[in-house]
C-alpha cells in the first residue's frame, strides 16, 4: 500500500489529537444471547391489540391480536411511530428562550432552533418556570389542564401524571369539556339527562332484531369505530357485517342523512338522504312540522315522558317571535331537500321501529347544541325511546358503544390527584378574579383577551391571563381551530412546556420539549372494549425507551423529586409494582363476578377475557317507570323546553331547539359568494386524530404527492381545472394550505373534506404563511358554538380552492425524508 | 517502510477518526471549545489546512469558529448548531444515522443499524448503554473504525477497507449533503466536509495497489 503522502500527519497524535478525543462509544458485551428469532410480546393501542416479534432490541413484525376479528389497517403504522425520524430524542429547549427566558423573542416560536439539555437541567428549567409563575403571578397564569387522546395504558396515562405532579406544586387553570363533543356533552344533560355522547347504547343484536329503519345522522360508523379510547378490539364490526346482510335482504333500511356518501354507506350499500351542510335543524324542524300537522306524533309518549312540547309548538307553527312557520317548503330553501321528500321522510320515521344514530359531526359546528336537542325532540315525537331498536343514540360510532357490557371493572389508573393535597408547595388559590376552570376551546381567547367575560353553561367566566402552558400527550396545534390566531396567542405566552414522543407542531412552538417514550417502550395494562368491558390486555414493554426518552411516570417522578415529594408521587413503587397493583385492584373489584388469574399468569398469557354481556336497551328502565327511573334532567323527564337554559337568557341557545343561521354556510349561505366550498374536517380514516400522521410509510398509503388529501367533487374540481393527484391551494380569510386532490363522487358540489389531524407544517413561523402539508385547522374558525357550551365550531368553515401552479414548497410538517412533488 | 511507521500512521488515522467521532458525538463544552480558539485544536486545524484537499473545509470550520467567538455565548451557539443539524429531524437538519439515508422507509433503526449490531455481536461488542443511540450513528461507526485501525498492527486489513466502503461511504455523501443545507455557523458542516475529504483520501491511500 502506498502511504507516503501520509507522513505529513505524523506526529499529530502526540501534539494535538490526544487532548481532543473523547471517550469511546463501544464496549465489550457482558453476555451473548443465543436468541436468533426473537420473542413474541403483546401490547395494545387505540388502533387495536397486537402481538409483536422483538428481536435484537427492535420491533420486527406486528400481528393483530387473535381475538380481534376485524383488525384495522392502522396496525401497519405502529412501527412507523416507534422508529419515526420525527421522534424527540433528547430534552430540548428553544435556544432563544434558553438565553432570554420570558424575555425571549416569542415571534420566533416555530422556527426550530433548539438546544439539547440534560434531563436534570430540563426538569430544573421546568420547575423554575412553575415556581416563577406561582410567585411572580399566581395560579391563574398557568394552564396545565389541556389534554388530548394520550396513548393507551392505565399506569402511564400522561394527563394523570402531568395533573398529579403539577398539583403537588400548586393550583393551575383547568378546562372543562373536550374538542370532540363540547356542544353535545353540554346540551344533552339538560335534555336527556346524561352527556349521551359517552353513554352505552342499545346493544347491536337488539337493533338488528327490532329496527326496521336506522337513520345515521352525520354518522360514519365504519370509519370511526376503527379506533377506541382504550385498547380497541373491534367487536362492533361483526354487527355491521350482519347489518350489511340485512340491508341486502331488505330486512332493514339504513339511511345516512349526510351531504357526503360516507365510508359506512359505501360499506353497507345503504341509502343516503342528501342534505346541505349545517342545515340539519331546518330539516328536523320540518319533519317535526309534518309529524305535527299530519298528527303522526306520539302524544301519549310526550305526555308521559316529556316536558315543554307546548312551549315548542308555537315556534314550529310560526306563532312565536320569529313568525316563521317551519314548513317543509321553508326548510327546502335552506337544506336543499324537496318539501315532499321531507314529508315522506317524516312519514317513514313513524311507520315502523326506527333507531336514530347521531354522529358527533353536527355538534362540531356553530350552534352545535341545536341539532342534538332537536334530534331528541324528534325521537320523543316518534315515541320509541326506550324500545329495543328504537329511539335515539349519540355514540354508536364510538369505541365499543353498542357492544353489550360484561359489567366487569377495568383496571384503575395512576391517580390524577395527589394523595396529600395539603402538602402542595404553593397553596395560593387566589385567581385574582379570573376563572380557574375555562371551557376547553377558549384558552386561546384567554391568552389573546385576558379578563374578557364570557357566558358558559349558566356561569360567567372571566378568561385568565395565561402566561404559561403545559401540554403532555396533547397536540393543540392539531386540534384547536385557527392556526394564525394561535400564532398570535403564542407570541404572548412566556413559557410553553410540552411532553411528547414525536415532534408535533405543538413541540415546535414550545420552549421546553421533554421526550416521552412511546407506549410500546414501557410496561402497562389496559381495558379492551371501553364500553363492553371485554377484557384486560397486558402491555409488555416491547423495547427499551429509545434515545433519552423516558416514561411519563419517570418524567413526572423527576419533577416530584425537585419538589421533594418523590416518595409521595411514586408511593414507593416502581413501574412493575404499579402495574401489578392496578391489576390486583381489578381482580379485587371483579371478585364477585369474574375469576381472574394471578398477576404472573395474566402477564404471561397477555390477556384476560371477560366474555360477552347481556343485551340491553337504552332508556328502557325510564320507559318502564319514569318516576322511579327518572332521567338526570332538572325535571327527570325529557326536556323539549328547558326552563333552566331559558333562564340563562342566551341569544344563541334559548329555551327550546331553534334554527340559527351560521357565520358561514355553503349553498347560498353567508360567505358562500366569496368562499363557496364547505370544508368538513371530520375524524380521519387512517389516523387517530393527529396520532400516526408521523408514521412515514403508512402515511404514504394515503398522501397525495406527499400532501394530505383533500376530497373534491368532480364538477367543482373540473371547473377549476383540477385533476385527481394535483396539488391544490385551499384558502379563506383565515389561512391557506396545500393539499393533494382526490376527486370523488362521494362528495357533492360545494363540499370538500380534509380530515383533521393532518400535521401542521407552515413554510415559516410568520402569521398567514402557507401550510405545506394540509392541516384543515389552518382554515377553520375559532368560534364558540354558543354561550351554552363555548365549544368548537370546526365544521363551520367556508373555503375556496384553486390548482396550485409553480414549484410547491417542501412539506415541513414531518421529520421524514423530503417529499418532492 | 518499517513496521513502526505503519503503526504510527495507523495511530494517526485512528486518532483522526476518533477526533471526528468525538465532534459528532455530542456538543463541545466550554473547555473543549476553548481548545479550538487557542490550543491543541488550533494546531490540528492548522496542520490539516496545509493539505490541499482539506483546505476548503478547514477554512470553513475556522471561519465558523471566528464567527462564533464573536458571539455572547460561543459554546451555546455551537450547541444550538449541533442540535439544529443533528438532533432535530430530516427537515431541519441531518440526523446522523445511516438508516435515514439508506432505508426505503427513511425510518430509524433499519437494516444499517441491524448490520452494525450484527457486526458488533460477532465480536462481542455493544454500544455503550449510556450513549443509547442506534448503532448506525456516524460517531459509533467512526469510533469502531478507529478501533479496527488501531488493532491492525500489520498495516491495513481488508476489514478496514470493507467497513469504510460498506458502512460509511454508502451514506456519507448523502449525509454531508444534508448537513450542507442547514444554515447556521457552518462549523459542523465544515467538520462533515472535512471528514468526507479525509476519508476519500484515506481510502485511496490504503487501497492495495
Amino acid at each position: 500500500m502506498s502511504i507516503s503522502r501520509r507522513s505529513f500527519l505524523k506526529g499529530l497524535l502526540a501534539t494535538s489529537t490526544a487532548a481532543l478525543v473523547g471517550p469511546g462509544l463501544i464496549q465489550a458485551a457482558h453476555a451473548a444471547t443465543g436468541d436468533t428469532a426473537g420473542q413474541w410480546k403483546i401490547s395494545g393501542s387505540h388502533w387495536g391489540a397486537f402481538r409483536a416479534r422483538v428481536y435484537a432490541g427492535k420491533v420486527q413484525e406486528i400481528k393483530a391480536f387473535e381475538a380481534d376479528k376485524y383488525p384495522t389497517d392502522m396496525l401497519k403504522g405502529i412501527k412507523g411511530i416507534i422508529y419515526s425520524p420525527s421522534r424527540i430524542r433528547y430534552p430540548m429547549v428553544r435556544y432563544d428562550w434558553y438565553l432570554n427566558r420570558e424575555k425571549s423573542d416569542t415571534s420566533k416560536r416555530g422556527d426550530n432552533r433548539f438546544i439539547r439539555v440534560t434531563w436534570d437541567e430540563a426538569i430544573t428549567l421546568f420547575h423554575n418556570e412553575l415556581e416563577r409563575m406561582q410567585t411572580q403571578y399566581g395560579p391563574w397564569a398557568i394552564h396545565a389542564g389541556s389534554t388530548g387522546w394520550r396513548s393507551t395504558g392505565q399506569l402511564h396515562s400522561c394527563g394523570n401524571h402531568m395533573a398529579h405532579a403539577i398539583a403537588m406544586h400548586g393550583y393551575t387553570v383547568n378546562k372543562v369539556g373536550d374538542y370532540s363533543t363540547g356542544a353535545g356533552q353540554t346540551i344533552m344533560p339538560y335534555v336527556l339527562g346524561t352527556t349521551e355522547v359517552y353513554a352505552q347504547g342499545t346493544s347491536w343484536p337488539l337493533i338488528l332484531k327490532n329496527s326496521k329503519t336506522i337513520v345515521l345522522w352525520g354518522n360514519d360508523l365504519v370509519k370511526n369505530l376503527q379506533v377506541g379510547w382504550n385498547c380497541e378490539t373491534h367487536e362492533s364490526f361483526e354487527y355491521l357485517e350482519q347489518l350489511k346482510e340485512k340491508i341486502a335482504r331488505k330486512e332493514i333500511r339504513v339511511i345516512s342523512v349526510d351531504p357526503v356518501k360516507s365510508k359506512t354507506q359505501n360499506y353497507l350499500n345503504s341509502e343516503q338522504q342528501y342534505i346541505n351542510p349545517q342545515t340539519d335543524v331546518p330539516f328536523m324542524l320540518a319533519i317535526a312540522h309534518t309529524l305535527y300537522k299530519e298528527n303522526l306524533y306520539d302524544k301519549k309518549f310526550i305526555d308521559t315522558y316529556a316536558l315543554g312540547f307546548e312551549d315548542f309548538v308555537p315556534y314550529l307553527l310560526g306563532e312565536s317571535k320569529d313568525k316563521v312557520e317551519k314548513t317543509p317548503q321553508w326548510a327546502e330553501q335552506i337544506c336543499g331537500i324537496k318539501a315532499d321528500n321531507i314529508r315522506e321522510f317524516a312519514r317513514m320515521l313513524v311507520k315502523e321501529r326506527t333507531q336514530i344514530m347521531v354522529g358527533w359531526s353536527i355538534q362540531r359546528q356553530q350552534h352545535g347544541e341545536q341539532p342534538y336537542w332537536m334530534a331528541a325532540v324528534l325521537a320523543t315525537m316518534l315515541g320509541q325511546i326506550g324500545l329495543p331498536g328504537g329511539g335515539i343514540s349519540y355514540a354508536h360510532h364510538y369505541s365499543s358503544v353498542g357492544v353489550s357490557s360484561t359489567g366487569a371493572a377495568g383496571p384503575g389508573a395512576f391517580p390524577r390527584n395527589p394523595a396529600k393535597p395539603d402538602n402542595r408547595i404553593h397553596k395560593n388559590q387566589d385567581f385574582k378574579g379570573y376563572s380557574s376552570t375555562i371551557p376547553v376551546a377558549r384558552w386561546v381567547d384567554a391568552i389573546l383577551q385576558p379578563g374578557k367575560k364570557i357566558q358558559a353553561n349558566g356561569a360567567e367566566i372571566t378568561l385568565p391571563d395565561l402566561k404559561m402552558m403545559v401540554f403532555s400527550g396533547c397536540n393543540p396545534w392539531h386540534h384547536h381551530q385557527g392556526r394564525n390566531n394561535m400564532k398570535k396567542a403564542f407570541h404572548k405566552l412566556e413559557t410553553v412546556v410540552t411532553v411528547d414522543f414525536t415532534w408535533t407542531a405543538t413541540c415546535r412552538f414550545s420552549d421546553i420539549v421533554l421526550p416521552a417514550c412511546t407506549q410500546w417502550e414501557r410496561n402497562d395494562l389496559d381495558l379492551y372494549g371501553s364500553y363492553s368491558g371485554r377484557g384486560i390486555i397486558a402491555m409488555h414493554k416491547l423495547v427499551d425507551p429509545l434515545f433519552q426518552s423516558k416514561t411519563d411516570f419517570e418524567i413526572f417522578t423527576l419533577l416530584a423529586r425537585k419538589l421533594g415529594q418523590e416518595k409521595d408521587y411514586t408511593q414507593g413503587k416502581n413501574e412493575m409494582q404499579w402495574v401489578k397493583e392496578l391489576y390486583n385492584g381489578c381482580v379485587e373489584a371483579n371478585k364477585a363476578s369474574f375469576s381472574m388469574p394471578d398477576f404472573e399468569t395474566f402477564w404471561k398469557e397477555g390477556f384476560v377475557d371477560f366474555g360477552t354481556g347481556k343485551d340491553w336497551t337504552r332508556q328502557a328502565a325510564f320507559r318502564e317507570d319514569p318516576e322511579i327511573n327518572s332521567l338526570g334532567t332538572p325535571s327527570g323527564f325529557i326536556e323539549i323546553f328547558s326552563r333552566k337554559i331559558d333562564r340563562y337568557g342566551y341569544t344563541e341557545c334559548q329555551g327550546h331547539p331553534m334554527w340559527f343561521e351560521k357565520a358561514e354556510r355553503s349553498h347560498g349561505g353567508p360567505g358562500s359568494d366569496k368562499h363557496p366550498i364547505w370544508l368538513q374536517s371530520c375524524h380521519p380514516n387512517k389516523r387517530l386524530h393527529s396520532q400516526m400522521c408521523d408514521s412515514e410509510q403508512f402515511r404514504a398509503t394515503y398522501a397525495v404527492k406527499g400532501r394530505e388529501p383533500i376530497y373534491l367533487n368532480p364538477q367543482d374540481a373540473k371547473s377549476r381545472g383540477i385533476k385527481d393527484g394535483d396539488i391544490v391551494r385551499v384558502f379563506n380569510q383565515r389561512g391557506q394550505l396545500l393539499a393533494g386532490a382526490v376527486v370523488s363522487d362521494n362528495f357533492p358540489s360545494g363540499v370538500a373534506r380534509i380530515e383533521e389531524g393532518a400535521w401542521y407544517g407552515p413554510v415559516d413561523e410568520k402569521i398567514g404563511s402557507l401550510d405545506t402539508y394540509g392541516d384543515p385547522n389552518t382554515l377553520t374558525i375559532d368560534l364558540a358554538t354558543s354561550e351554552l357550551s363555548q365549544a368548537t365550531s370546526a365544521n363551520t368553515c367556508q373555503v375556496q380552492y384553486e390548482k396550485f401552479v409553480g414549484k410547491a414548497p417542501a412539506v415541513t410538517a414531518f421529520g421524514g425524508p423530503k417529499e418532492i412533488s | 517502510m518499517t513496521e513502526t511507521t505503519i503503526s504510527e500512521i495507523n495511530e494517526t488515522r485512528a486518532s483522526l477518526y476518533w477526533w471526528f467521532a468525538t465532534l459528532l458525538t455530542k456538543e463541545l463544552d466550554k473547555e473543549q471549545l476553548a481548545m479550538y480558539f487557542c490550543g491543541e485544536g488550533v494546531t490540528l486545524l492548522d496542520q490539516l489546512e496545509q493539505e490541499p484537499d482539506f483546505t476548503a473545509s478547514v477554512q470553513k470550520i475556522k471561519s465558523a469558529l471566528t464567527a462564533i467567538l464573536a458571539m455572547n455565548k460561543p459554546e451555546l451557539e455551537l450547541a444550538a448548531d449541533f442540535s439544529q443539524i443533528f438532533l432535530t429531524d430530516t427537515k431541519t437538519g441531518a440526523p446522523p444515522y445511516a438508516s435515514v439515508y439508506l432505508s426505503k422507509s427513511g425510518q430509524l433503526f433499519e437494516q444499517p443499524h441491524q448490520d452494525m449490531i450484527d457486526l458488533f455481536k460477532a465480536q462481542g461488542l455493544v454500544v455503550d448503554p449510556s450513549f443509547n443511540e442506534p448503532a448506525d450513528h456516524i460517531a459509533i461507526q467512526l469510533d469502531y473504525l478507529g478501533n479496527l485501525i488501531i488493532q491492525d498492527v500489520n498495516g491495513v486489513s481488508e476489514a478496514q477497507i470493507n467497513f469504510i466502503e460498506v458502512h460509511i461511504l454508502s451514506w456519507l455523501e448523502q449525509f454531508v449533503k444534508a448537513t450542507a443545507k442547514v444554515n447556521n455557523s457552518g462549523f459542523y458542516q465544515g467538520v462533515c466536509q472535512l471528514l468526507q475529504a479525509y476519508i476519500k483520501q484515506d481510502i485511496v491511500e490504503i487501497m492495495p495497489d
